[in-house]
């Protein structure tokens, strides 16, 4: 076995992470940003606002992802900037691109779940639209919506190794090109699998606990629990 | 104080309120009764604007609220109303639920808000659970919250719908107590209710809905032992066992 190879190359496969990461934390914010905002507007009661946030939904989810990166960056990242956009910006772009549509379904669903009796209690307090989607309806679809987008999330983690087919050095680019030079692969795919595992995995745990209640102050649970035993 | 004026309100073509017009005084304590599916839910979420009516107006201090350009959130921020189901914020405490809308509709400050929202858990008899999140609570306490909730805003009116439809007797209680203070604070109140102890101790007029319609308005004693229409004398033999 070659395993000499990871740690021979090592900071080269860190600065690829580190690339992969940046990629991944940039896509996770802006796509929950848009995510949301789509969300909202297809759970709009406006047909228009409705059917057109429906249509880009539908459309970015029946294009594969790859297609997706491609396009952005040799055709509408350059007609709009005027210039070609580096490789870490067309994929940051279409990787937000791509996830806010699903993103959005899971707020939308999350969005009809709520209790009606949250929202009219909300409106009846006087609240105005902003207002009850910021502080009441969205947190609480937020917190119900957590599992599913966490899953969403990973997918997109895994998905930024894509942006190297129009030439990004992520992670794992950063190793298919030390074993072109070396033609060990197995060794540097094995190190990168159980890393993309390690973080894929760690987000999945943190996500049910995330799960299980909520709302409950834990702390003033827990200090009334040790008083009790004191 | 309210005014409402010959309003109908229609689901496609299902009359749920038919022709209703009816008064209510500043400091007026109004019970509404009536068989189930009668329009009391109804006719209580048009004066709140929660529901629109298909004809008719209703002004509310002075300003209609059936008004196609009426500020809503204006008059519901001067409105208050508590649900059977209290619907408390569940990913809030009870202090924040108190404290979002004199925060956020009346812009005052957060610990101005607090001391508002202290004094009011007080008053309600919760200040030992300010920290608490509802599903913490009895149904009795969130009750209370609910109606400290709306008491945060100073209303003119509290609306109540079936308050203590969800809560065994001991927690009704409770519940009633809050409100038999409010109402001696002089909080003018309409309260669609079962209890029918409450509506003849407390209130000073009883509005009786059946079938979509206003049959009868009266007080409380000339409403229970004598009633004018044949329809309220038939609801209170069949559904209170009274001799009228
Ligand atoms: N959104 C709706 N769409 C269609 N019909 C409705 C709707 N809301 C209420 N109704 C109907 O309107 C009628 C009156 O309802 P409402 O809730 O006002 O009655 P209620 O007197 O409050 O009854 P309860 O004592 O059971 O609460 C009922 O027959 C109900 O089925
Ligand atoms: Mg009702």
């Amino acid at each position: 076995m070659y395993w000499n190879d990871i740690f021979e190359n090592f900071d080269f496969l860190m600065s690829g992470l580190v690339v992969t990461i940046q990629l991944a934390l940039l896509a996770v914010i802006g796509s929950l940003l848009c995510g949301i905002v789509f969300g909202v507007l297809r759970h709009s009661k406006i047909p228009v606002i409705s059917f057109l946030a429906g249509a880009y939904i539908e459309f970015t989810r029946s294009i594969p992802l790859i297609l997706f990166i491609v396009f952005i960056h040799f055709g509408f990242l350059p007609l709009i900037l005027g210039e070609a956009s580096t490789f870490f910006q067309s994929a940051c772009v279409a990787l937000i691109a791509f996830t806010s549509a699903y993103v959005a379904e899971i707020v939308r669903s999350g969005l009809n779940s709520i209790d009606k009796g949250h929202i009219e209690a909300a409106k009846s307090l006087g609240l105005n639209w902003f207002d009850r989607m910021t502080c009441v309806i969205l947190p609480i679809a937020l917190t119900r919506m957590t599992p599913a987008l966490v899953s969403q999330f990973i997918s997109l983690i895994k998905d930024t190794s894509l942006a190297s087919t129009i030439g990004l050095i992520e992670f794992t680019r950063s190793g298919e090109i030390i074993y072109e030079r070396t033609y060990h692969e197995l060794e540097i795919l094995i190190f990168i699998a159980l890393t993309y595992f390690a973080i894929c995995y760690s987000l999945s745990l943190l996500s049910k606990k995330l799960e299980s209640k909520p709302y409950i102050n834990k702390d003033s649970e827990n200090l009334k629990q040790l008083k009790e035993l004191a | 104080m309210i005014k409402v004026e010959k309003i109908y309100k229609a689901y496609k073509n299902f009359d749920v309120l038919i022709d209703v017009s009816a008064q209510v005084e500043k400091g007026q304590i109004v019970a509404v009764i009536g068989p189930s599916g009668c329009g009391k839910s109804t006719f209580l979420r048009c004066i709140n604007g929660l529901e629109k009516v298909s004809k008719g107006r209703i002004y509310v201090d002075g300003k209609e609220v059936t008004a196609p350009d009426t500020n809503l959130n204006k008059i519901r921020s001067e409105v208050g109303i508590v649900f059977q189901q209290f619907n408390l914020f569940p990913h809030m405490s009870v202090k924040e639920n108190i404290m979002l809308a004199p925060v956020k509709v009346k812009k005052i400050s957060k610990s101005d808000a607090d001391q508002i929202a202290m004094a009011l858990l007080e008053k309600v008899g919760m200040l030992d659970h300010a920290h608490k999140y509802p599903e913490q609570l009895s149904g009795g306490q969130a009750q209370r919250v609910a109606i400290a909730r709306s008491l945060a805003m100073e209303p003119k009116i509290m609306l109540f719908d079936e308050p203590t439809s969800a809560l065994d007797p001991k927690m009704t209680n409770e519940v009633l107590d809050t409100m038999k203070q409010l109402a001696q604070d002089g909080m003018t109140m309409i309260v669609v209710t079962h209890e029918m102890s409450f509506a003849r101790e407390v209130a000073n007029k009883i509005m009786f809905f059946s079938q979509s319609r206003l049959i009868e308005e009266a007080a409380p004693d000339k409403f229970f032992h004598n009633p004018q229409s044949e329809i309220t004398r038939e609801f209170l033999r069949s559904v209170l066992k009274l001799e009228v």
